[in-house]
């Protein structure tokens, strides 16, 4: 029953690279069926177009991000001729925002809302940035999934 | 006549869970609808990463009371993938047999939902009666019927013996029999189509646009399946094959998930004829090494991803869950839209929408006083651990 797959890994990373014009961050296959690319945060919507159009039908699981510490890192995972796709950028924290890539992924639109959400992180040019799952009263500028507070309160409690 | 907005829920506007929908309707079309979730937030990521790897196992078991295995096999998978574990060959047949159980279980529970939505209450107690001949095979295999917890970082918790093979081969073929006869129903019954074909219709090209996943995307003609797209457990060692259906309304949901029950019923026994004997658990080490994975499984609502970051301790640096109905919403807004009022119920319920799982905060409300008042995070963990 095992489907093969149509695109592995390497090849993947391949048909990036020769068609991004930048130096990618990052390029790796973990598995046949797993890549990992790296790119700096201007470049997602471009590089997300380029693999739409490359091997349609993608399909955009989710976009995961973590806190570093010094800056927040979104992980857009596709899933593109059954090879996994995940496109890393790490977005600065100060700078805190990056272009949405809903004009070029639909499905991108609850991921993104998710993402300003729990870590703070504008979507220049979302079409409905409303909260998603926190309520309308929760304070301004407080984002459940950033990191800052732990190392604040560490220092509390060390003082206390 | 002038357009009508109006709210509907949060409480239970499509099975018992809430969320606020807001539609707005001409006469009795509904011509705008928008969705308002996080009610039964819970910071389960973020608990996440404040517990070790065998406490989030319980933590992501709790993500849902009804897909339950299937976030535990798709948390231990990830971490798995990253520890550089493999599990003995008969804990990989046990997962996939629990995975199939909880398909079933939880196709047979949205019939009947669906059958309750369309005010058609005899299909919706005749099915929930045949459904507990698989609640009983969870309870006997695992010990309970909600939170399995079969399986553990390494392999499955409990092993299947012969005096359980004969009484799930018994169980699985009332319920196959019981599920061809509601196949029958579904495209036989007049009242059943009228109030399920052409109704919440979205194309198989707009799901695909919207991200939507699982039954919902096969049933707008779609072949999208992760157990054939990244083939895992033994799925690729049976015959089975992905459902999909042209009709891309409730019908068609509603067929592909009664097919799927059938399915799965012919791969649990499969699963059993070919199950070699063995261990069923691996050694897994506590802390886990620097690493990050996804992992992807399918539920039975849809596409279920998992992704797990692991920076060498016993504790994740970062867990991230996305479960179906999150990715079935865009779709569903759609479905609802351009429909009566009448059907909203029915159309909303077709992707089988489980808020608990797409929710995972706190706000705690003074009832005497009627102030809502919002915990830090700094009380949250004293309250957590004080207990």
């Amino acid at each position: 029953m095992r489907e093969t797959i149509a695109v592995t890994a390497t090849e993947l990373i391949e048909q990036v690279q020769q068609e991004y014009q930048g130096e990618l961050l990052e390029a790796r296959a973990s598995s046949e069926a797993d890549a990992w690319l790296g790119v700096p945060p201007a470049d997602v919507q471009q590089i997300a177009r380029f693999i739409m159009d490359a091997w349609p039908p993608v399909h955009l699981s989710t976009i995961t991000g973590v806190d570093n510490g010094r800056e927040i890192e979104l992980l857009y995972h596709f899933v593109a001729d059954g090879c996994a796709l995940n496109l890393r950028a790490a977005v600065p924290k100060g700078v805190d925002q990056i272009d949405t890539i809903v004009p070029v992924v639909p499905a991108a639109i609850m991921y993104e809302r998710e993402i300003m959400d729990m870590f703070g992180v504008a979507m220049v040019g979302h079409p409905d940035p409303r909260r998603l799952t926190l309520p309308e009263d929760w304070p301004q500028g407080d984002y459940p999934l950033r990191r800052d507070d732990v190392a604040e309160e560490a220092e509390e409690e060390t003082n206390a | 006549m002038p357009k009508l907005s109006f709210p509907v829920g949060p409480q239970h506007p499509a099975l018992k869970e809430p969320e606020n929908l807001r539609f707005t309707v001409d006469g009795e079309l509904v011509v705008d609808a928008d969705i308002r979730i996080g009610y039964v937030h819970r910071s389960i990521e973020r608990s996440c990463s404040e517990r070790n790897y065998v406490q989030d196992l319980y933590l992501c078991e709790r993500v849902c009371g009804i897909c339950s295995n299937a976030h535990t096999l798709c948390y231990c998978m990830a971490v798995e993938k990253i520890a550089d574990v493999e599990i003995p060959e008969r804990a990989q047949w046990i997962r996939m047999i629990m995975h199939e159980f909880e398909r079933i279980h939880s196709h047979l529970l949205w019939l009947g939902v669906a059958g309750y939505e369309i005010g058609f209450d005899t299909l919706f107690m005749y099915v929930w009666r045949d459904r507990e001949v698989v609640q009983d095979l969870l309870e006997m295999v695992s010990g309970s019927r909600g939170h399995y917890a079969m399986p553990i970082l390494g392999g499955v918790r409990y092993d299947i013996t012969p005096e359980m093979e004969t009484k799930i081969r018994e169980g699985v073929a009332i319920l196959r029999q019981r599920t061809e006869h509601y196949a029958d129903i579904a495209t036989t019954e007049a009242t059943f189509i009228m109030r399920t074909q052409d109704v919440g219709a979205v194309s198989g090209e707009r799901c695909r646009q919207l991200g939507a996943v699982g039954p919902v995307l096969r049933a707008s003609g779609v072949d999208w399946d992760i157990r054939t797209v990244f083939p895992y457990l033994k799925y690729d060692q049976v015959q089975w094959q992905v459902r999909s259906s042209e009709l891309c309304d409730v019908l068609g949901r509603t067929l592909v998930r009664v097919q799927e029950v059938i399915d799965a019923c012919d791969i649990i026994t499969q699963a059993l004829d070919q199950m070699p004997e063995g261990e069923i658990q691996a050694k897994f080490p506590r802390k886990v090494p620097e690493g990050e994975a996804t992992a992807r499984v399918e539920a039975q609502r849809g596409e279920l991803i998992y992704y797990v970051r692991s920076d060498g301790s016993d504790v994740p640096a970062r867990v991230k869950i996305r479960t179906p109905t999150l990715a079935n919403l865009p779709a569903s807004i759609e479905m609802v839209t351009g429909g009566y009022v009448a059907d909203i119920p029915i159309a909303f319920a077709s992707i089988d929408p489980c808020f608990s799982c797409t929710d995972r905060m706190v706000v705690l409300d003074d009832l005497r006083s009627g102030d809502s008042r919002q915990m830090t995070w700094a009380e949250l963990v004293k309250l957590g651990r004080g207990r």
